[in-house]
């Protein structure tokens, strides 16, 4: 019994590795195991697993080309621009 | 859209300059989180399309072609930086270890529920800052990794493999850099 719950117990280090891992492929189905077992009991490693899904829909998100970005929050110094029109006049 | 002179196309690329200028340099600020590095690459992204406005399809917006040609020079930006900076992950990851001798969190790095998260929160611009700051954090490999990784760069794989012996996988890396990420948006955004 001792040696079972040995082989289903994950350290926290490893959880939120396996987690990671899931992202880039499927797990073993005794990582899935392992994994579901302690996000069960770990309440620190529930939150991680949200938490990191969260950033990585903000990344993802970030990531887009902003085909339809509501209103541009910086804007390109009038300067710059006439150095950029400056820079394809010489072209 | 006729573009037949070179007047009708310094008349064309002034109009694109100022319509989708700030537009351009607002993405590639979030991207890349420095101000004259930004307005660099949208340089560039002018230029190139000046220079190959034979490839431009009249079919996509010309927004969305500047884009596209935005993206890979950020893609470049990044891909040269994760191949120049090789440092080693360990001196950055160990010091403040998150985990304790038997790799459960320690005390103080046990994740704390977060009430606040919303994918609104990229409208903030308050936040867009903190983000950006806890991606500036990261040793420039790794934040150079998680951003060609979002950016849809295929060959990020490649590119991220060789960076350090301990963690040679894309996705060790990406645990780390999301150990920092996590921790440092806690502290600075969610429990501030």
């Amino acid at each position: 019994m001792m040696r079972l719950m040995n082989l289903l117990m994950l350290s926290c280090r490893k959880a939120t590795e396996l987690m990671e891992k899931k992202n880039r492929a499927p797990l073993k189905a005794l990582e899935t195991l392992q994994l579901f077992m302690h996000t069960r009991m770990c309440d620190a490693c529930t939150q991680y697993e949200k938490q990191s899904h969260f950033i990585d829909n903000l990344l993802k998100k970030q990531g887009n080309t902003p085909d339809n970005l509501q209103s541009p929050q910086k804007t390109l110094s009038d300067e710059a621009k006439a150095l950029i029109i400056r820079e394809l006049e010489k072209m | 859209m006729e573009i037949n002179t070179e007047l009708d196309k310094h008349r064309v690329f002034t109009q694109w300059v100022n319509l989708f200028g700030d537009a351009l340099y607002s993405w590639a600020f979030h991207k890349i989180s420095d101000e004259a590095l930004a307005q660099d690459l949208v340089q560039e992204t002018f230029v190139a399309a000046y220079q190959n406005l034979a490839n431009f399809k009249e079919a996509s917006s010309p927004k969305t072609w500047l884009f596209g040609i935005l993206k890979n020079k950020i893609i470049d930006h990044y891909r040269f930086r994760a191949k120049r900076q090789s440092i080693s992950m360990d001196s950055f990851d160990e010091p403040t270890g998150w985990f304790d001798e038997n790799d459960q969190w320690k005390k103080e790095n046990r994740p704390q529920p977060w009430s606040t998260a919303d994918e609104h929160l990229l409208d903030n611009p308050e936040f867009e800052i903190i983000l950006g700051h806890c991606l500036g954090n990261l040793p420039l490999s790794w934040s150079a990794c998680v951003q060609l990784k979002y950016l849809g760069e295929k060959e990020t794989e490649e590119i991220c493999q060789h960076l350090n012996i301990t963690a040679s996988n894309l996705w060790q890396i990406l645990h780390r850099a999301k150990l920092h990420l996590r921790n440092c948006l806690e502290k600075n955004w969610f429990k501030a």
